[in-house]
Parts: C-alpha cells; structure tokens; sequence
C-alpha cells in the first residue's frame, strides 16, 4: 500500500512538473519550440499555388522548391514550372539568422537567359500576384517580433497556444498576428493578420500528416479578406533528408531554367 | 516548296511530340507597329510561331527552338529558322553546352558592355525585345563549378555578324560620303571558316554572400564591320571589313537593402573607327567602356533602374569620326497592378552627346496567364545621334503573345 501511495505521489509531482513547465512557457518560448522543431535538413516539395479572386476565376502556378540548412541558415531554390509566362524562372534564396544580414537573392529570366541579383529586402512584396507575402512564406526569426501567450484552447478538437506576435520592425505591414500553435505537433494551424484598420486576412493550414516521420501541412488556406482575394496551396509531393547537393543552390544551377 | 516541307515537317514532329514524352512549348505572337509622323506607315508587322523541344535522359538533355515567320515589311525575314539548338550534359562539378546557342553575359540592361559572346540583331534598331535581339552563336560552352567559383570557357568556331538594317528596312540608315566620285559599295570581308579564326572566351564569377562578380575575356572578332576607303581614279571603292579585338571585362553587383549596385567595365584592344586624316579613313584606337547602375525596390511591385555609361577612345585623335566620349544614361520605371496581371513600364535612353533620347513606353496585361496583350509607343527624339537619327520613325505599337 505505501509503494502504492508512493507512486501516485510520484506520478501526481511529475504531472505537476509538467504542467508547471507548460505554464512558465512564454510566448517566445512556444516560438522558438515552433522554429526548432525538426523539419528535416532538406526538403524537396512540388507546390501547386492557386489564386482565386471575387469572382471565383482560378489562376494556377506549379513550383517545384528545394531547401536545405546549413546550421542556422538556409539555401532554398524554386522553379516554376507553369503557367507558361513564367515556365523556367529560377528564384535563388540564401537566408540567414542574423537578423542583421539582408538575404541574398538570385532571379533567373528565361526569356533573357539572364540572371539578376534582386534585393534581399522586399519582405512585404506579395509572391507571384499571391496573398503570401515573401515574409509569410519565409522562416522569419522569432526574435523579429515580441510575442505573448494570450491563452489555450482547442481548435478543430486539438490543444493549442495562442500567441499575438507584434513586429519589431515598425514598416512592417502588420502591426500584429495572432497565432495558433498545435501543442502536439509544434505547427501553426491558423494565423490572423492585423493591419491598423484591423483583420487583413487569414490562413488556415490543414492536412497535416507525417512524411518521412516529419510532421507536414499538405494544404495551406490564405484568405484575403480585405481584397476579397484567396489563394490555396496544396503541397502535392514532399520528401525530406533526400541528401540534396550544395551545387543545386547556386546560380550556375538556375542558370538552366531546370534543376536536376 | 522546300518551306512548304519543313512545315509539314514541323507540324507532324508537332503531332508526334503531343503524343510522346518530349516537352513541347512555344508561344505565337503577332506585332504591329506604326509611325507616329507622316502617311503612318507601318514601321513593322509580323507574326511568328515559336516552338522549343526539350529532351531529357539522365544527365544528358536536348533543347531546340525553332521560328517561323510571316514579315509583311521585311519579306527576307518570312520563312522559317533554327534559332537554337543544342545538347547538354551536366555533371556535379561541371556541365558542358555544344551547339546553336544564346549566352548572356553581363549586369546591365539593353546595353552592351560585357556582354559581347552574342552579336546583335538590329533589323528594328532596339525596339524589339532584349531577347531578340541577341543572335544565337555555334558555340561550345564549358563549365567547371568547383563551388567557390564558376570557371566558364566558351569556343566559337565560326563568325557571326550584327545585322543591320538594310535594303527597304525603315529603320536604315544611309551614310553619306563627301565626294564627288562615282561610290562603289564592296562585299563585306568576313573571317574565312577556319580554326585560326576562331573565337574564344573565359570568364571567372563569383557570387558571395552580399556580392557578385566576376573577370573575363574575349578573343574575337568586331561583329559590326568598318568601312575602308580606297580611291583610284575618280572611284571611291569602300570596303566594308570585320578586324579581330581583344577584350577584357569585369562586372559586379552590389546589393545594400533595397538597392542593387551594379557595375562594368570593359576594355576593348585595337578596335577600328573612321579617320578622315588616314589613307584608308579608319584608325585602330583602345577603347574603355564602364557601366554603373542603381536598381530599386522600395515594394509594392515598383521597380527602378537607372544606370549611366560612357565611352572613352584612349590616346584620341581629332580627327576620328566618333567622339572621345559618348554617354549614354537609362531610366526604367515599372509598375505591376492588379495581382501582376496588368504592368506599366518606362525605359528611356539619353544620350547626352547629341542630347537624343528614346523612350518606350508600355504595357502589358495578362488577359490569361497564356494571352498577353501589349501596346506601346517608341519616341524618339533629337537631331542626331544614336536615337536622335531614328526622330521620324517614333511609333504606336500593339502585340498579342499566347503561350503554350
């Protein structure tokens, strides 16, 4: 009987340990735990973007993105593969942890056969006429913004954190985002985006399944109130940890319009 | 009748290719210009079809374009023609390009400083598009890309000239001559196809972290001929020749936040211009070519470019025809709306010798992302000079391109 009381009190401690632990997590904390998380050293995903304005017309653009890390930082590279108008560009991406270092850009032109150094700080440009902005679909450093758990609950039956991020920065185009965090998975599930005038738009993320044991959304739902604007993406093919060269992230690689 | 065949040639390779595994692309685009001054005729008005093959087993590829075009001015132009056509292998350290290709080098933009591998096609001075105007070479194009650095080696076994307007073209320039004797025009002197007339280029570039760039060198032949005089009698027999040229470059870009540095230098060895005190009319002088650019990205899809370059003649003789110095700046604004789908675009040359300017003005608007339509106009203005010359042919102008 007393190993028995024992046990209960030993489990009873470490539950409130845990517990504990999870209440002294602060907003930052659930950040840097979200940007830690393990997603592979590479990564090859076949992305299919769809913009879908008031009237329900779709556009349709199909990227393939390759990515891998190099300690804190990451080389990335995408070519698009349709619609025809842009078939072949290249985009070249080095992005770096120090908040300090502007990242470095390479576009290749296939009709000019031409590449072009880009400036690395166009963070608020919208990609490809989508609702993404170049910094929603970058890995953006937790210490850019200040953030704050305001609460948890349960969305779509999951435990999550919800935290406000606020920008450091101050021309940044958002002055704050609300965050909902998958406590199990370590993934955003939704974000709102806040403008002075108030909600500017809203992503969802869905379909997340595990590939190659890393947990993955296989959709993403960007809804553009504002503009009455949304775009979809569906990540159709992932693999991670596939091994990928250096050499496929550099210019002389784009410079084929086709990667390997 | 030998068109007529390699259409339907074409067309069955076309059916084939629906059907099997090869990419098949291309685009169609029919362009229309009119002159803005006089009877408005039509400065240009054709249409084309484009189709590109792309093959690929493992690491070794196949690509060819091909063109075929109706010109309703330049009735030399309809027919059909290999544009590219080359084979590829890539390995992991180098990569390796042999046949009928387009290679760019340089940073700047509607300018030739640098990049000089590909002659020009100035049929319709520069109002075409960047990438017509730049004329495929036979070539061989080695690559090493150890990773720190891409090592280039490019082997051009055959000459190719510009093209300039000629004939009827409405954008020819005739040159006048202060005689009073009987003119006779020669066939131009080309090199002869052999290989001690060959033509080769190096090239060394880096891109670092916040840095580009990168050292070459040219061992070729002048794409644009000059014209030696030669009078015998009451006869000025002009003799219109290509001479070899050495060059030596170095470009390099910069970016700092939201700008873009951009910068070339090129010094050209013996190139030949017009002297109205030698024998022959033309003189050897070294001449040094810079380029400096400023890109900007403030967001929001705005563009802006602006870059300035000059020539200088070195050791320079009063008499030459040309100017010890001739600059040239550019200005280019652009502007994308409605999710990218609708673009405005300015890019206005001035030079600043003859103060002449070209502008060209356009749009742009994605009706689907395959249909694009296009209007625009060319001014050009000033007396003189490289644009100013062209102040009568200032157009309107509209194309539609649907790609495939």
């Amino acid at each position: 009987m007393r190993k028995v009381i024992i046990l209960f009190v030993m489990i009873a401690t470490i539950f409130q340990i845990v517990k504990l632990q999870a209440k002294e997590l602060s907003g930052r904390d659930i950040m840097v735990l979200v940007d830690e998380r393990d997603d592979g050293n590479d990564s090859r995903v076949e992305m299919e973007m769809i913009l879908i304005n008031k009237r329900g017309r779709k556009r349709i653009r199909q990227i393939i993105s390759y990515s891998k890390d190099y300690g804190k930082d990451s080389k990335s590279v995408m070519i698009f593969q349709k619609p025809v108008d842009v078939k072949g560009t290249g985009f070249l991406s080095w992005e770096y942890d120090d908040d300090s270092k502007n990242d470095d850009r390479w576009l290749y032109m296939p009709a000019l056969k031409k590449v072009r150094r880009i400036s690395g700080s166009s963070e608020n440009d919208y990609f490809m006429g989508s609702d993404f902005t170049y910094d929603d679909m970058g890995g953006r450093n937790p210490d850019e913004d200040t953030h704050t758990l305001l609460r948890e609950e349960n969305l779509n039956e999951q435990p999550c954190w919800v935290i406000e991020s606020i920008p450091k920065e101050k021309d940044n185009m958002y002055s704050k985002k609300i965050v909902w965090i998958r406590q199990d998975v370590k993934m955003a599930v939704k974000v709102e985006y806040y403008d002075k005038l108030g909600l500017m738009k809203t992503l969802t993320i869905s379909d997340i399944k595990q590939v190659d044991g890393i947990w993955t959304a296989h959709e993403m739902l960007m809804d553009n109130k504002a503009e009455k604007h949304q775009t979809v993406l569906n990540f159709n093919q992932v693999n991670y940890n596939q091994d990928l060269k250096d050499n496929m992230f550099t210019v002389s690689a784009i410079e084929r319009g086709r990667l390997k | 009748m030998k068109q007529l065949f390699l259409m339907i040639g074409l067309f069955g390779t076309f059916l084939y290719l629906s059907a099997s595994d090869l990419e098949f692309t291309g685009f169609t685009d029919t362009y229309h210009a009119v002159r803005l001054k006089g009877q408005h005729e039509f400065n240009a008005s054709r249409t084309r079809f484009r189709g590109e093959i792309f093959y690929q087993i493992e690491d070794a590829s196949l690509f060819t374009s091909f063109n075929a075009i109706n010109n309703n001015i330049l009735e030399d132009e309809t027919g059909i023609e290999l544009r590219e056509a080359f084979m590829e292998y890539v390995a992991s350290k180098w990569d390796v390009r042999v046949g009928r290709q387009i290679i760019t080098w340089g940073k700047a933009d509607g300018m030739q400083i640098t990049d000089i591998i590909c002659p020009g096609d100035y049929t319709e001075f520069i109002t075409r598009d960047f990438d017509d105007i730049r004329i495929p070479v036979e070539s061989v194009k080695f690559r090493w890309l150890p990773g720190f650095a891409d090592f280039e080696i490019i082997w051009l076994p055959f000459f190719k000239a510009s093209v300039l307007p000629s004939g009827n073209n409405p954008w020819k320039i005739s040159q006048e001559y202060n005689t009073d004797n009987e003119i006779v025009f020669k066939q131009t002197i080309e090199p002869e196809n052999k290989l001690e007339n060959s033509e080769i280029a190096g090239k060394i570039s880096f891109y670092l972290s916040g840095i580009d760039f990168a050292f070459s060198g040219f061992y070729t032949w002048d794409d644009l001929p000059i014209i030696h005089e030669q009078t015998v009698n009451d006869t000025t027999y002009l003799q219109p020749e290509h001479h070899r040229l050495k060059y030596l470059g170095m470009e390099m870009n910069k970016p700092i936040g939201n700008f873009v540095f951009r910068s070339e230098i090129a010094f050209y060895q013996n190139k030949f211009f017009r002297n109205l005190s030698t024998e022959d009319k033309t003189d050897k002088k070294n001449l040094l070519k810079a380029m400096l650019g400023l890109d900007w990205y403030p967001g929001d899809d705005w563009d802006f470019s602006f870059q300035f370059a000059d020539d200088l003649i070195l050791k320079y003789d009063e008499d030459l025809e040309s100017d010890e110095n001739n600059s040239v700046a550019t200005l280019n604004i652009s502007k994308k709306i409605l999710r990218q789908t609708l673009g405005f675009s300015n890019m206005l040359y001035y030079g600043f010798n003859e103060k002449d300017i070209y502008d060209q003005i356009a749009m742009d608007y994605a009706l689907t992302d395959e249909l694009h339509l296009f209007c625009g106009m060319d001014i050009f203005a000033g007396n003189d000079g490289y644009f100013g010359k062209f102040k009568n042919n200032s157009q309107i102008w509209f194309k539609v391109k649907y790609g495939f």
